[in-house]
Parts: structure tokens; C-alpha cells; sequence
């Protein structure tokens, strides 16, 4: 019955699915030019939405810094454009600024593969290098959303002093062609519409592969009791780094599609208030799709987990702590036990 | 021999308007785990009452009364600030215990419509505040150093609010109230310590100091709606240096961050200064993760 149930359910889950794709997929007939390329922008936004997601919802990690991520995505690929535009010259911020050639780090930026590449592993580096350095030390909570917040003001303070090789506020823009055809033809717009909408698709894929596997499992756990995770052999910072570098990917991905809609990127693209933004749309899209579904239900429950986990090492020999630390039961059954309710705080 | 001095002023007078700010934002991060993102705004109301006092005396008092000024607009800067922690302790920061990550969106949520009510009441552009005529000048104490009085004032002021804050978190009852919940919430509500009492004090005090910290910044430039959120996030820094519940702690890291952000800034560029200073701090977390002090307790989670 129970069986029949959910095979019932993930029948009409697929076929939402497969409805929504289509839905997307065949918005070029239906939608006008501006149109398209407004959804084409918020697809773009959505893919940061979920790489966040990942992190925040599965791992209970709060990155204030996406919006970096973001941008290097953004600025890989408008450099590329930039490249192209200027044909073989130096781009015209460079030589106002008295560059005379162009520095040794944007030249692979020349070529479009290397360019899409650089864009997604320089954000997953970062977010690697980040990530070694905190979780490692096993710096989490909001000392680590701190951090991340730190380092959007740097990056973007950097990006904004370091005018000839960044373009400084005014950031880059002027793009004209991508692989040899015209960025603001028809058939362009359409065919990057729908590279968006396979990107979204496949980081929707991988979100679903990650989440529904083991990987997954250990993920929520740690979510829920890190040190628990960390006393049954598992090593918590291996994972939350691998997922804070996939989520900083999926944002350099997604940077580098919307500078390709949008034609332009700014160092206030990046910034704290659109990197808050992304966390917002996280925070309050919640009920849309499947995985943040879970996550919204999941979300109560970390907090009471967190809270009873905080009961002070001082009770130790209070009667009602060996009924908390009953073996991992749900933190929903703590309830039963403590009448009181475990979230009451005074 | 001179420029060194020079810089290191300007390091310690950095510090000291950090420390002011961070303050308030490591009691109310070590006592409740909030992330006040709010807290610049805060500034920003002490700011504004401070122009508020200028121009009310202004008006209504003769003008050679005008220099007695500041010393009403600190006042009214604090307790105007307090007022406000106090009402939006009680009406948002309450519920929003235990979920530290919820109470940062929120609290960012407050700031904004913080920023556009000063926006719309006194207008986008800066206002700029009289500084007093007493504070005009500088000492001069050799060829090439000249201390001006403003900052002279604000280091003694920053002085004077630590020593305050040091009284009466050790030596006052409510603020042994405090330090009890700090430790140990469920023990100190047992003995009965009304926490949500504490609570909502704390977190008007840490406001208020914030208000004297806007109070203090009339005196450097002009003022503005977003003045805030240009010193907030070094202050989450200090707040991550020095760990949270000791004072101590919060000078240390204030005088960390302001002494090396001014030296970084004079040998290379202003915003490379910046990359060094982030560096340096993680390099320092890798060797003290909870920040230069921290309360040492046994809870796990």
C-alpha cells in the first residue's frame, strides 16, 4: 500500500518534471525577446539558488560570500567577451589605465573553453582554499558566515581599486561576439536561453545526485550533529568543503550565464547586499521545488537539534540529560520525554 | 621617524572607533548568539541624534551656548539608540533565539528599513555635523606630528565607555547577572535570573554604545544614511579576532585589526591592505579557531 503510494508519487513528480522542462524548454515560441531574456536571467540566478541551497539546507552552512563566487564567473566571461570585442587589441579600460600589454593572468581568457573552465574552477578553488582553512578548524556557525561576508568586501574593494586590470566600478562591458556570431542576434539569445535552461537542468541533477546519496546522508547528519558524525569515523570538513566548493562552481556557472544575458558585470554585482539576496532567495523560495521542500521541513528541527545538543556540559548528572542524549532519537521525540519542551530557553 | 608615529595615531584612532562599534556587537553575539547585522544602522541613529541636538540648539539657544552641545549629543545619542535596541530586542530579537542564522537575515531585514527611514526623513545626502570649537586644533608634539584634538577626544571617550563597560559588567549586579547568563543560560534561569531581562538590557546597552559610536563619527565627517555599513563588517572581524564574552578580547582585536589595516594601507594600496588584513586573520584562526579569547565552557554542540 505504503509501496504503491510513492511509486503513485514519483510518477507524478517525474511527470512535474518533465512538464516543467518542456514549459522551459519551449519558451523561445512563446515568450518575446525581453521576456526570454528576463527568465533567461532568473534561470541563471536560480542555479546560484540551488548550489546555496546545498550548502545551507544540507551541510547548515550560511555563505555570506556567493556573491563572489558569482562574479569571478562574471568576470571570466566578460573578460573572454572582452577579448573578443576589443580583436587582438588591449580592451580600452587597460590601455586608459596605461597597461601595454595584457597581463600574463587574463591571457587564457583568450580562448572560450578555457575561459568557461577557469570560470567554474576558480570559484571552486576559492571556495576550496576558504573552506580548508575554516572547516578544517572546524570554524563554523556564524564565525564562518563572518568570514565569508569579509571576504565579499575584499574581493570587491580589490576589483574596484585594481581599475586596469579589472575595469574598476565600471566593471566590463562593450561585449559584441561570442564564438564569431553576434551576441544581440535572435538565434543567439535563444541558443544561450537554452544553454541556460540545460545548465539549470543538469545542477539540478547533480543537486538530486548529491543530496539522494550517501553523500547526502553524511551531509544532513553532519547538519544535525556534526560531532556525532565526527565520533562515527566520518570526517565532517572533507564534506563540507567538497559541497562549499560544488556550491561556489555552480555560482561561477551561473555568473558566467548572466553575463551573457545581461552584457554586463560590476563589482556591485557582487557585492554583500546581492550575495544577502541570494541567501533571501533561498530562504524565502522555499516551498518551490522538491529538494528545499525537505530543507524548509528540515529546518525546525536542526534548531531544536542545536538547542538540545546545547544543553550545558554543567547538568551532567541532571536526570533529564541522559533522555536527551539517548542515542540520535529524532529531536521531534525529545518532546515526549520533557514536557517542558527543549526549545524553551528561560 | 615622524610618519611612523603619525601612522601609528592614525592605527590607534582607527582602533579605537572599531572597538567602539564592536563593543556592543561581541556582548550581544557572547551573550545571545545574535548576529546584530543591524548594528551599523544603530550607529547611524546615534549619528543623526547628534545632528538632531546640533540643530535644536542651534535654534533654540543662543549661540555662544552652542559649543555645551556635544556633551548633550552623546547622551542623547545613547539613549536614543538604547530605546530603540531596547523595542526591537522586545519585538523581533525575542523570538528569534537559538537560530543564530535566521536572526542575521532579520536583523540585515531592520537595517535596511533602518537605512531607508533615515533616507526618507533627512533626505540621501550627507549632513554634516559642527564639530564644537574646543575640539578645533591639534597638539602639536614635534616637527611633522600634530595630533588633532577630535581624535585625541575620541580615544579618551573610547576610554572612558570601556572603562564604564568594565564596571559594570564586574562590578554591578545586573551586570553579574549578565556574566552568570553568559556562562550557563539554563543554570543562571534556575537560580532565578530572569534571562529575557538580561536579555533585552544587554542588548539595549550594546545599542546604545553604538549610538555614542555614531556620536563620535560626527566629529571625523559627515554623516549619512549608509555610514553604518561602511564599519560594520571590520567590527564582525574584531568580534572573530578576539573572541567573544571577554572585553579584553574585543581591544585586543580592535587594536589588531586597526594598528595592521593602517600599517598594510601605507606600504602597499588600500584595498591590497584590505586582502592582507583577511589573510592575516584566517592565518590567526588556523592557530586560535575561537578568536584571541574565549570563554572556555563544556558544552559540545
Amino acid at each position: 500500500m505504503n509501496g504503491l503510494w510513492s511509486d503513485r508519487k514519483r510518477l507524478w513528480l517525474l511527470l512535474a518534471y518533465a512538464g516543467a522542462s518542456a514549459a522551459l524548454f519551449a519558451a523561445p515560441l512563446y515568450l518575446s525577446d525581453f521576456r526570454l531574456n528576463l527568465l533567461a536571467k532568473f534561470l541563471a540566478f536560480a542555479i546560484v539558488a540551488l548550489g546555496l541551497d546545498l550548502l545551507w539546507g544540507y551541510t547548515g552552512v550560511l555563505s555570506l560570500g556567493h556573491g563572489v563566487f558569482f562574479g569571478l564567473g562574471a568576470y571570466a566571461m566578460g573578460m573572454h567577451l572582452k577579448l573578443n570585442a576589443s580583436g587582438g587589441k588591449l580592451p580600452d579600460f587597460m590601455d586608459w589605465s596605461g597597461l601595454t600589454r595584457l597581463p600574463w593572468f587574463w591571457q587564457p581568457f583568450k580562448s572560450f573553453p578555457a575561459a568557461v573552465l577557469l570560470g567554474i574552477l576558480i570559484p571552486a578553488l576559492l571556495a576550496l582554499f576558504l573552506g580548508f582553512f575554516t572547516f578544517r578548524n572546524r570554524i563554523k556557525g556564524v564565525y564562518f558566515t563572518i568570514l565569508t561576508q569579509a571576504l565579499v568586501i575584499i574581493v570587491t574593494t580589490l576589483f574596484v581599486g585594481q581599475q586596469a586590470y579589472t575595469g574598476g566600478t565600471n566593471g566590463l562591458t562593450g561585449f559584441t561576439k561570442l564564438l564569431g556570431s553576434p551576441l544581440r542576434s535572435d538565434g543567439m539569445k535563444s541558443a544561450l536561453y537554452l544553454a541556460t535552461v540545460i545548465a539549470l537542468i543538469a545542477a539540478y541533477a547533480l543537486c538530486r545526485y548529491l543530496t539522494t546519496s550517501r553523500m547526502g546522508k553524511v551531509l544532513r547528519a553532519i547538519r544535525d550533529g556534526e560531532n556525532r558524525v565526527r565520533f562515527l569515523g566520518y570526517d565532517p570538513a572533507t564534506y563540507q568543503m567538497a559541497t562549499f566548493a560544488v556550491s561556489g562552481a555552480l555560482a561561477g556557472l551561473a555568473g558566467m550565464l548572466f553575463v551573457l544575458h545581461v552584457g554586463i558585470i560590476s563589482p556591485s554585482m557582487m557585492g554583500i547586499v546581492p550575495s544577502i539576496e541570494m541567501i533571501l532567495w533561498v530562504a524565502i523560495g522555499g516551498t518551490r521545488h522538491a529538494d528545499r521542500r525537505l530543507d524548509r521541513r528540515a529546518r525546525p528541527e536542526l534548531c531544536e537539534e542545536r538547542v538540545v545538543g546545547g544543553v550545558p556540559g554543567d547538568l551532567d548528572d541532571f536526570p533529564g540529560r541522559a533522555l536527551h542524549r539517548r542515542d540520535g532519537l529524532p529531536a521531534r521525540r525529545h518532546r515526549r520525554f520533557d514536557p517542558q519542551g527543549s526549545r524553551k530557553r528561560s | 621617524m615622524a610618519m611612523w608615529i603619525t601612522q601609528l595615531f592614525n592605527g590607534l584612532s582607527v582602533s579605537s572607533i572599531l572597538l567602539l562599534i564592536a563593543l556592543g556587537l561581541s556582548v550581544t553575539f557572547g551573550l545571545m548568539g545574535v548576529i546584530n547585522m543591524a548594528h551599523g544602522e544603530f550607529i547611524m541613529i546615534g549619528s543623526y541624534a547628534a545632528y538632531l541636538t546640533q540643530n535644536a540648539f542651534k535654534e533654540l539657544l543662543p549661540g555662544r551656548m552652542f559649543d555645551a552641545y556635544f556633551p548633550v549629543a552623546l547622551a542623547a545619542s545613547f539613549l536614543v539608540a538604547f530605546a530603540i535596541g531596547y523595542l526591537l530586542e522586545l519585538l523581533l530579537i525575542r523570538h528569534l533565539y537559538g537560530r543564530p542564522l535566521d536572526s542575521l537575515l532579520a536583523t540585515w531585514g531592520v537595517g535596511l528599513v533602518l537605512q531607508q527611514i533615515a533616507r526618507s526623513i533627512f533626505g540621501a545626502p550627507n549632513v554634516a555635523v559642527n564639530s564644537p570649537s574646543w575640539l578645533n586644533g591639534g597638539l602639536h608634539v614635534m616637527d611633522g606630528i600634530d595630533l588633532p584634538y577630535k581624535r585625541l577626544f575620541i580615544l579618551a571617550l573610547v576610554a572612558v565607555c570601556l572603562a564604564a563597560m568594565y564596571l559594570y559588567i564586574n562590578r554591578s549586579h545586573s551586570g553579574r547577572r549578565m556574566r552568570a547568563v553568559m556562562q550557563n543560560r539554563e543554570m543562571a534561569a534556575c537560580l532565578g535570573i530572569s534571562t529575557r531581562r538580561v536579555d533585552g538590557m544587554t542588548f539595549a546597552i550594546g545599542s546604545g554604545i553604538a549610538g555614542i559610536a555614531g556620536c563620535a563619527l560626527t566629529l571625523i565627517g559627515p554623516i549619512g544614511p549608509n555610514i553604518g555599513t561602511y564599519y560594520i563588517v571590520d567590527a564582525f572581524m574584531v568580534v572573530v579576532l578576539g573572541g567573544v564574552g571577554k572585553l579584553i578580547g574585543t581591544v585586543l582585536g580592535a587594536l589588531g585589526i586597526g594598528v595592521f589595516n593602517t600599517m598594510f594601507e601605507w606600504w602597499s594600496t588600500a584595498s591590497l591592505g584590505k586582502v592582507f588584513v583577511f589573510l592575516c586573520i584566517v592565518a590567526f584562526l588556523q592557530w586560535k579557531p575561537k578568536g584571541l579569547f574565549a570563554v572556555r565552557t563544556r558544552q559540545l554542540d
